[in-house]
């Protein structure tokens, strides 16, 4: 056990992490990643950002409430 | 790895303390007794590379930076530079606070204190999250998973409202189609063909029959101001007769020319106000008639006044008579007007609903042909009755057109809900989904940090209790509480208890070190100096070696380590070469006083001692002998025990003459080393080398080490001093061969074949005594 594992904060590494999984799981589409990561690892992805990218996803139009993604 | 450290006016460095460490050295071991200043040097590491001193927290002082200068100095005074291969740093306070220069590149430091170690276990389940939180911390991510377990909830809540607007909505319109009737298979498909009807025809409608009750009214309003204008000009004409024939009575009644005297009487009026009781007339002068004459003037403008009234009264009741008449010709025309409106819309196509009576329409079509007052007032007398059931078909117009709009809202508010309601039917399981997976990934990642850790903290603890069954050790997150970190371990007979109810302080130690070490190896060890300051202590006897091989093993992963100690027993094993000295860098420190502040000593090991004393000129043979007799029994009480030579052990301590016996001949014999010479080029070569003749020469000449070595000896006199640097040669020679200075002595047997030490640089045989 000679290497560190924190090249990356764990924040950003499990964000990373849940978006490559989600986006894996075809619960995410992949164009949204590089938006959705910053405000998932610093604890700004609101309710309705999740709801746009879910929606997204879904192939439905997302609208409605102001989002950060 | 670090070059030097000079400290200044901190702590115990009351003068300036200079700690060179040795090249290529990883491990620097710092010994002292207690008070010598051993803190000191770990303080100072932690102040130039932190900007802190963590050995004054925990004692109730509050902010320590009062108490980092060396008594008598201030925080001004401290100077601490720490050079390292990669750059030189000093740190210094600037202003209250301590800054170190350049303030990028400085290595981490992880510092651990003897009183952290057991603290680690017995601390507050936070306490210990708070240390492992640099690991595991992700409670930026846990925010954004807290938006999307409320969007879930949110979404659900508006799911389960959107339902029931829905069946709100559904009993709305069906209540409708009850009103209706109840036409058709269900209220809903009524409601839609409803919906079909074309309300802008039913507007255009009303507006058409407004406009109509709008013209309708215009007349009857103008027939009334006809009829009041009619009643005013009769009323007018009476006046005006009746103000005439009083005109005609007051001219009839006063002189022609009354007109041409007035202003004669008015005069003589202001004459007489200035000059009364005249005595003679200001005309005539005469005074026949003087006296009444200003009664006369009065009397006779009074009559006048009545005659100028009178006429005035006539002129303005002619001139209303004439207003009077020319308004109701304005009516008239305005009456004439209105019919004229209501019998064109008359003749205007209706709804189809809506029939004018023919009497009505026949009247328009005459006033429209004449123009006529008289027709004008008839359509105004049939229009009435028509203009009542108009308004009331209007007004039912009105009321169709209101229900249609709230039936269609009720219609939109339904589908809008139900699409709602539908959308949310698909996006609620894809956000509780996606919830599912974050968590999974998420617990997943904390649990494979926690099972690395746990993992390695039980690798690092079977190393120092091999064997115990201690090793499965836990770290558990509880879910119940925010940042809260559980150790768990094994015991015999019980699984999942916290180690305090079952371990020993000793065993607590080491597993609080073990947990530290496994955090510390985690966090950028390449860049880190690992400093332990004094937390191996004689408590720990049993598993002291197995700690200091641990703490050698796992300094490597380290850019340096500093050890400090004061436990003696690790002294004498660096001293005797029982560990790896290789990496190691020993330095003692004497003890300390406020005068001279931390002062480094030399310390050789015995062997190196022997050899300085053996190259002396002339060599001295007490000091030799004495020497070399200490290292001897070293030696011989090791191969003894590894051989389990028979030996009286029982009383005190064996000496040489109970040692050197007991290696029997055919061990002597069988007694062999291969030893690894690395030549100046790196290359290395090994030798086998016998050591019975080494100990059957040092049993020949072993008596000169009590004659020269040990006691006051009339002997020595008849000795040649020869025998005693043979004897202290010898034993360097044994000494040599049997062991590396920087790796240690062939103690391992993990091979099953013989003995070796860490690096094999000898290899000691047989593995057993022969029989």
């Amino acid at each position: 056990m000679t290497s560190s594992i924190l090249d990356k904060t764990p924040s950003k590494l499990l964000g990373e992490t849940i978006v490559s999984h989600l986006i894996k799981k075809g619960l995410l589409d992949s164009a949204d990643a590089q938006k959705i990561t910053p405000h998932l690892v610093g604890g700004t992805l609101k309710e309705a950002d999740w709801k746009l990218v879910l929606e997204k996803s879904l192939g439905m139009t997302g609208g409605g409430e102001k989002s950060n993604a | 790895m670090l070059k030097k450290l000079e400290v200044e006016a901190l702590r115990g460095a009351t003068k300036k303390f200079v700690l060179p460490f040795e090249h290529g050295k990883r491990i620097t071991i710092v010994y002292g007794e207690n008070g010598a200043g051993k803190s000191t040097i770990c303080d100072a590491i932690e102040f130039v590379c932190q900007g802190t001193i963590s050995s004054l927290d925990d004692r109730g002082l509050g902010r320590t930076e009062g108490y980092w200068p060396s008594t008598g100095k201030t925080q001004n005074d401290i100077v601490v530079a720490i050079e390292a291969s990669n750059g030189t740093w000093v740190g210094k306070f600037v202003g209250a606070k301590p800054k170190s220069s350049p303030s990028t590149g400085l290595p981490f430091v992880q510092v651990l204190r003897r009183g952290k170690v057991l603290n680690f276990i017995a601390s507050q389940p936070k306490n210990r999250y708070d240390a492992i939180s640099p690991f595991i911390d992700i409670s930026q991510i846990e925010l954004s998973e807290a938006s999307l377990r409320r969007l879930l909830e949110t979404e659900q809540r508006n799911r389960e409202t959107a339902i029931t607007r829905v069946t709100e909505n559904l009993a709305a319109v069906e209540n409708f189609w009850k009103q209706a009737g109840s036409p058709g298979d269900d209220g809903l498909s009524w409601a839609q063909i409803e919906l079909t009807k074309d309300v802008a025809a039913i507007k255009a409608d009303v507006a058409k029959m407004e406009d109509l009750v709008r013209v309708m009214e215009n007349l009857a309003r103008a027939k009334g101001n006809v009829d009041t204008a009619a009643a005013q000009v009769s009323t007018a004409q009476q006046t005006y007769d009746a103000a005439h024939n009083k005109a005609e009575t007051a001219r009839l009644s006063s002189p022609e020319q009354i007109a041409e005297i007035v202003p004669i009487l008015e005069a003589a009026q202001a004459y007489f106000h200035s000059h009364s009781n005249p005595t003679e007339c200001p005309l005539c002068t005469s005074k026949e008639f003087a006296p009444g004459l200003t009664d006369k003037v009065t009397q006779q403008l009074s009559s006048v006044r009545i005659f100028r009234e009178a006429v005035e009264q006539e002129r303005t009741s002619i001139q209303s008579l004439i207003f009077a008449k020319q308004s109701a010709e304005s009516q008239k025309a305005a009456l004439l007007t209105a019919a004229k409106d209501t019998a064109e819309r008359l003749q205007e196509t209706m709804p189809s609903d809506i029939t004018v009576p023919p009497a009505l329409l026949e009247s328009a079509q005459a006033f429209a042909a004449t123009s006529s007052l008289e027709f004008a007032e008839r359509l105004k007398n049939l229009s009435d009755t028509f203009g009542t059931s108009l308004k009331t078909n209007l007004d039912k117009r009105k009321e169709s057109i209101g229900f249609l709009d709230t039936l269609k809202r009720a219609v939109a508010m339904h589908d809008e809900n139900l699409t709602v309601a539908t959308d949310l039917a698909k996006l609620i399981p894809r956000i509780s989904t996606t919830l599912d997976e974050v968590e999974i990934v998420r617990r997943g990642f904390v649990d494979t940090i926690l099972g690395k850790i746990s993992t390695r903290v039980g690798t690092l603890y079977e190393t120092i209790h091999p064997g115990e069954g201690l090793n499965k050790i836990s770290l558990l997150l509880d879910p119940a509480k925010r940042a809260s970190l559980d150790v768990r371990s094994s015991f015999p007979g019980t699984t999942g208890a916290p180690p305090p109810a079952y371990f020993s302080d000793s065993h607590l130690d080491t597993l609080g070190l073990c947990i530290w070490l496994a955090l510390a190896e985690m966090r950028d060890p390449g860049n880190t100096i690992l400093v332990l300051d004094d937390i191996v202590t004689s408590a720990d006897e049993p598993h002291v070696e197995r700690i200091i091989e641990l703490l050698y093993e796992i300094s490597e992963s380290f850019k340096h380590c500093v050890f400090t100690t004061h436990y003696q027993a690790w002294r004498a094993k660096y001293r005797w070469g029982w560990i790896k000295n290789g990496e190691c860098h020993f330095v003692e420190l004497l003890k300390w006083e406020h005068a001279t502040g931390l002062q480094l000593v030399g310390s050789l090991p015995p062997i190196e001692e022997l050899r300085d004393l053996l190259g002396k000129n002339p060599p001295s043979p007490q000091q030799v002998c004495a020497s070399a007799g200490v290292t001897l029994e070293a030696i011989l009480d090791f191969i003894t025990l590894l051989y389990e030579c028979s030996v009286p052990r029982r009383k005190s301590n064996p000496t040489l003459g109970d040692l050197l016996p007991s290696i029997k001949a055919k061990l002597r014999v069988a007694l062999k080393v291969d030893r690894q010479n690395i030549a100046a080029d790196g290359t290395t070569t090994t030798v086998t080398i016998p050591l019975g003749p080494l100990l059957d020469e040092l049993e020949r000449i072993a008596q000169a080490r009590n004659v020269f070595g040990c006691h006051f000896n009339q002997i020595a006199q008849h000795l040649p001093e020869t025998d005693a640097i043979q004897f202290a040669t010898v034993t360097l020679e044994l000494a040599d061969n049997l062991i590396d200075p920087q790796v240690g002595w062939p103690r391992s047997d993990k091979s099953g074949n013989d003995w070796a030490n860490a690096k094999k640089t000898r290899i000691l045989h047989p593995l057993k005594q022969p029989s």
